[in-house]
């Protein structure tokens, strides 16, 4: 017969137990985090995006670790990933990965994709694509505001005009080129003004374009 | 070096047939020096450019113009000297339009074809593409370029319709999750690889020899070995024996050097600096075999001088007699050449003039 007391202690010596196992579970859980996070590196050749997320194992999932980006051998990969219907949620997930690679074709999906299929992008992703702007990669700022002026939100046009005079090459683009000629290939696309690209003097295109845009950036609004 | 005649080979469908007649001529992928006689070749690689929309269509002239210029520029500013010489490849990039209504469908069948696009960049999102040849797999190549494209962009994107891959590449340098843009031989400034940096937009960037290297192992191009005879240099790999312009030539003293680039003995002859067995002499001997009173004739016979002319009698060692031979070619009277014991050397008087010819210097 067991008095009201034993009862306690054993309760008691199982809650203890209980806790030990839920602490050894927890050190194990986050050791194994912390080595998943680890190996979701750039180094590694395939996408983090399609290692830990519902991107495993679909047709895009598969074109996306087909990629090489080898700039010149990714044409045919990159002309059937842009097409797929599912296209702009693989990147939305792409744009959240910890690899630059796959931050980079999010963006490209984000820009390319509203034009091929006549759609506008949503307010929700725009907000995605701007929060890229502080991005720790050079290119990838300079891709999100050059994605955001694709998708004529003006909000990237002050970064691409600061980088103007950059001389850094830009990953990702073919052929290979520096930020400074991107920004202005995106400005003078985009923008009604007829500035011309001096690699030699970059800051006086660079002033150039600052005036203009002082005096002419009412006209284009950002939406967000 | 100036091209030779040149056998034009095509790599890319010359589209001047299909602008023209509305055919396109067989393409033909493989460039080869079949032709021996031939050691410079031009390698002709059409190009057909599809203007697709009424941006690109309105500079379609300009552009095509001037891009082939550009283009052809960039990949002829110096020879383009293959397998270490003696050959020579040039580079001829035919650039032609489609009509505007057609797209490369059909061109892509016999040729390398690019559309052309207004915007700032392709679907792709990039300023220019070109999915890279494959010479072995005779594939045609296409890509979308836009219109802002620079002359130093196209000729690097030329570069992958020859089958050149990039001189860079994106690695994470600084192990911070950020590619960065790497020359894969970043010692190669001036100039910077076209495959490597062809930006900005003034930079000094060329074709460079590795580029033929890498062209001449993807078409497996041969140099035909009668190209390197006649160098200055004994290539012993193309199976010379010597070359006839090098110093020495490679072979024996006793040899000569023939046309092919091979050693063969000299025959004995007179007048080769040698006595040669059924010769007294020899004119270009030292000594030439004569004695003091004697000369040593162009048929490599020792003739005595005549008597008054004889510095001191001495009795030869070997006597000749004196005969001269008449054949053509040998010293005889009326042969125009006064010779020891001819008072005269008209072939036509009849030597009424009597003077003792003096003996000839040898």
């Amino acid at each position: 017969m067991y008095s009201w007391r034993e009862e306690q202690l054993r309760k008691q010596r199982r809650l203890r137990i209980l806790l030990i196992i839920g602490l050894c579970l927890l050190v194990l859980g986050s050791g194994a985090t912390f080595l998943m996070l680890r190996r979701g590196l750039p180094q590694q050749k395939t996408s983090a995006a399609s290692k830990n997320t519902p991107l495993q194992n679909t047709p895009t999932a598969a074109l996306v670790n087909k990629l090489s980006f080898e700039a010149d051998l990714d044409i045919p990969v990159l002309d059937e990933l842009l097409h797929r219907p599912d296209v702009l949620n693989v990147a939305d997930q792409l744009i959240l990965s910890t690899r630059e690679s796959d931050r980079y074709l999010g963006l490209l999906i984000y820009s390319q994709v509203p034009e091929l299929s006549k759609t506008t992008l949503s307010s929700n992703r725009l907000e995605k694509i701007a929060s890229k702007l502080q991005d720790a990669s050079p290119s990838i700022r300079m891709y999100a505001a050059g994605s955001l002026v694709q998708n004529h939100n003006m909000t990237g046009v002050p970064i691409l005009i600061d980088n103007l005079t950059s001389e850094l090459a830009l990953t990702y683009m073919e052929p290979p080129v520096s930020q400074g000629e991107y920004a202005q290939q995106i400005l003078s696309n985009y923008l009604t003004a007829s500035i011309n690209f001096d690699p030699v003097h970059r800051i006086d295109t660079q002033n150039a374009w600052l005036k203009w845009w002082q005096e002419n950036r009412v006209h284009y609004m950002p939406t967000l | 070096m100036k091209p030779a005649p040149k056998i034009l080979i095509s790599l890319g469908l010359t589209l001047l047939l299909v602008a023209s007649a509305g055919t396109s001529s067989k393409a033909n992928t493989t460039l080869s020096f079949a032709d021996a006689k031939n050691c410079e070749q031009q390698f002709t690689i059409g190009v057909v450019l599809a203007f697709s929309d009424d941006g690109s269509a309105a500079k379609a002239t300009e552009l095509t113009t001037n891009w082939q210029k550009e283009i052809n520029s960039y990949w002829n500013s110096s020879p383009h000297i293959i397998l270490g010489g003696p050959c020579a490849v040039y580079y001829h990039f035919q650039l032609t339009t489609l009509p505007q209504a057609e797209d490369c469908t059909k061109s892509l069948k016999t040729g390398h074809c690019i559309t052309v696009v207004s915007s700032a960049l392709n679907r792709r999102g990039k300023i220019g593409d070109v999915l890279k040849a494959n010479p072995q797999g005779k594939s045609w190549s296409y890509g979308e370029w836009t219109t802002s494209l620079s002359g130093v962009q196209v000729a690097y994107l030329a570069g992958h319709l020859l089958g050149l891959g990039n001189d860079f590449s994106f690695a994470d340098v600084n192990k911070d999750n950020i590619l960065e843009f790497e020359l894969k031989n970043p010692a190669q400034t001036n100039p910077f690889s076209l495959m490597g940096k062809p930006f900005p937009a003034n930079v000094n960037a060329a074709a460079l020899p590795e580029h033929d290297a890498q062209i001449a192992a993807l078409y497996n191009l041969t140099c035909p070995a009668a190209c390197f005879c006649g160098n200055s240099k004994v290539d012993v790999g193309q199976g010379e024996m010597c070359d006839s312009k090098a110093t020495p030539t490679g072979c024996k003293a006793e040899e000569t050097c023939d046309q092919s680039c091979q050693c063969q003995s000299t025959p004995a002859r007179c007048g080769d600096g040698k006595i040669n067995p059924g010769e007294q002499c020899d004119p270009q001997a030292s000594p030439k075999g004569c004695t003091q009173n004697q000369v040593c004739s162009p048929a490599c016979l020792c003739i005595d001088l005549p008597a008054n002319l004889q510095t001191q009698t001495t009795t030869p060692v070997s006597s000749p007699t004196t005969q001269v031979d008449l054949t053509l070619g040998k010293p005889h009277s009326g042969d125009g050449i006064c010779e020891v014991g001819e008072t005269c050397t008209s072939a036509y008087d009849d030597c009424k003039a009597v003077l003792n010819c003096p003996p000839r210097i040898q």
